[in-house]
């Protein structure tokens, strides 16, 4: 296997989990609270990396941030730096590519929190912002962490977004599923299937600890 | 001063209207009620005067505090008004237990922090529960618990969303009268919401009548059971008989009215309009087998028992006697009377127990 590449997946993994966490539950508090009659174009948008193909989604991005682009050229006049083939570049789409995998979650889990028990907070003399952590968040973390694994595990196994913008380029775009498809394309068997058996162990032991914990939450409830 | 004076209007998106105008202590033990059918507006102005819900216009002033004033866009926040609010599911936080709930809006010291939950858990009789979960305890402890993690920061306004409804029937019997003593301990101003006619009359001083979001009558809770200012009210307060009938006669402060075939003595000051509706209380007509015997009663009316319908130790008779009449007697009393349909009867009613209220 190429530790390179692992090393370089658990990279993007973490920080496109880190900036979801901190982007992502501001803005699943405010779909799951707003009574606003637009959420829905907005639940929609949030929706679309599910369905689209990470291809598309590749495509629009190099237009919009690649060299030519509107945000690319702002970009390179600020840093002199380009997007496209960098790991920047990988993460910013990776994040884009995995805004349902963390908000949809989240935003589930702290719509199930009876509203009743944040006003009783708040008539308790509990500031909103200590209402949130000490009553949502704290009844809304199964789903919240959730939200927090399914981002991670899915940024590990994303392929083709990474493709399309990153190119291939080891140490700095060569994902694990990347250096897959290289050693498939090489007919480096051996190599491949060390990688894939890593890929497929490491999904299925942080889903069973996904689903292991919720379960052991409904219990206890 | 020392009075909260709201006034305000609150508009739903679906169209409801809610307009509420009324005052009530701001020191001192007292219970005001808000009283009404449900989707009469009450929990929407508890909310209101609690900050949950932000009205249109209006405002509300809290001892010369003001808390809310459209005009010049002052909204003090739930966490600056001081209340404590029992909600109508007592919204405990599950993750805490009955201590932690209670303990949860202290602030200060640690130590007399948990020397006030302790106070509080021996003055509602939680001992032994403290470390339970709220899904461990009865419908009656988490009550208890609820209403003590509403007082524990000494709140300047209690507001209680209907305390009683989540209880079973023999349980609120007992409550009911246990609650209006611990307000009085907690010697907070209290508004509470109920659509149910005994909890207002067990736990109020002061009554306000609300139906389709607009405030019928207010003051305090006797006058208003006894004087409803117009039919809706007497409805709502529940006087059983409401008919309409025309004022014959008057004679030292006394007025004849005639009701279809029947004529009525009733103690009514002077109306401008002679078209007037009678209202009489199910429990200020008594019954009898015979006519003699009535001492003071000015109203004697001989009738037929309609129908006769038991609910729990009471029973509420139907008499037919030129005017439909409703009765409410103790079930003792029906079978010593004999009472069936078809029985004839005497209906005696004391001219003072007539209220008129102008048609």
């Amino acid at each position: 296997m190429d530790w390179n590449a692992a090393w370089l997946t658990c990279k993007l993994a973490g920080a496109t989990t880190a900036v979801l966490f901190a982007l992502g539950l501001p803005l699943a508090v405010w779909l799951s609270r707003t009574k606003w009659r637009g959420r829905f174009v907005v639940e929609a948008a949030v929706a679309l990396p599910l369905v689209l193909p990470p291809t598309v989604l590749g495509f629009y991005f190099l237009q919009f941030a690649g060299p030519h682009g509107f945000f690319g050229r702002a970009f390179e006049r600020l840093t002199g730096e380009i997007l496209p083939f960098s790991f920047l570049g990988i993460l910013l789409a990776s994040i884009v590519c995995n805004i349902p995998f963390a908000v949809r979650p989240f935003a589930t889990a702290l719509s199930a929190v009876d509203p009743s028990l944040i006003e009783a907070s708040w008539c308790l003399g509990v500031s909103r912002w200590k209402t949130f952590w000490s009553v949502t968040a704290s009844l809304a973390w199964p789903g919240i962490l959730a939200g927090i694994v399914l981002t991670f595990a899915h940024t590990v196994g994303e392929f083709g977004v990474v493709l399309m913008v990153g190119g291939n380029l080891r140490g700095v775009t060569r994902t694990l599923s990347i250096s897959l498809y290289d050693e498939v394309q090489a007919m480096d068997y051996d190599r491949a299937n060390a990688t894939a058996a890593a890929l497929l162990i490491f999904s299925f032991v942080v889903l069973g600890v996904t689903y292991g914990l919720n379960q052991g939450k409904a219990r206890a409830r | 001063m020392n009075e909260l004076v709201a006034s305000f209007e609150k508009q739903f998106r679906g169209g409801a209207r809610i307009q509420a105008a009324l005052r009530s202590p701001a020191e001192g033990f007292s219970v005001t009620v808000l009283f009404g059918p449900s989707g009469s507006g009450k929990t929407t102005i508890l909310r209101c005067l609690a900050g949950l819900e932000v009205p249109e216009q209006g405002s509300i002033q809290f001892a010369g505090q003001t808390w809310f004033d459209s005009g010049t866009r002052t909204n003090l926040p739930p966490q600056g008004r001081g209340v404590g609010y029992l909600f109508q599911q007592y919204a405990l936080f599950p993750h805490r237990t009955v201590a932690q709930n209670i303990a949860y809006g202290i602030v200060g010291e640690r130590a007399a922090a948990q020397a006030r939950v302790a106070t509080l858990i021996e003055q509602f009789e939680l001992t032994g529960l403290q470390n339970r979960f709220p899904k461990e305890l009865s419908g009656g402890q988490q009550q208890r618990v609820a209403l003590a993690r509403a007082i524990a920061c000494q709140p300047k306004l209690l507001l209680l969303d209907e305390p009683l409804s989540a209880l079973d029937q023999t349980l609120r019997q007992n409550v009911r009268s246990q609650l209006r003593r611990w307000l009085k301990q907690c010697a907070a101003p209290t508004v509470m919401v109920t659509h149910d006619r005994d909890d207002a009359m067990a736990l109020g001083d002061r009554i306000v009548i609300l139906d389709g979001g607009q405030i019928l009558q207010q003051g305090p809770l006797a006058e208003v059971f006894a004087h409803p200012s117009n039919e809706t009210v007497a409805k709502i307060v529940g006087v059983e008989t409401i008919v309409a009938g025309r004022i014959v006669g008057r004679q030292d402060g006394v007025a004849q009215i005639a009701v279809n075939a029947a004529i009525l003595w009733a103690a009514a000051s002077d109306h401008s309009t002679d078209r007037v509706l009678v209202c009489i209380r199910g429990e200020d007509v008594v019954l009898n087998r015979s006519a003699e015997n009535a001492g003071s009663i000015r109203n004697r009316l001989r009738g037929k028992v309609v129908s006769i319908s038991l609910e729990g130790a009471l029973a509420r008779v139907t008499v037919d006697c030129g005017l439909m009449l409703a009765a409410t007697i103790t079930r003792p009393a029906c079978e010593e009377l004999e009472l069936r349909a078809g029985a004839e009867v005497y209906a005696l009613i004391k001219a003072t127990a007539i209220h008129v209220v102008p048609d």
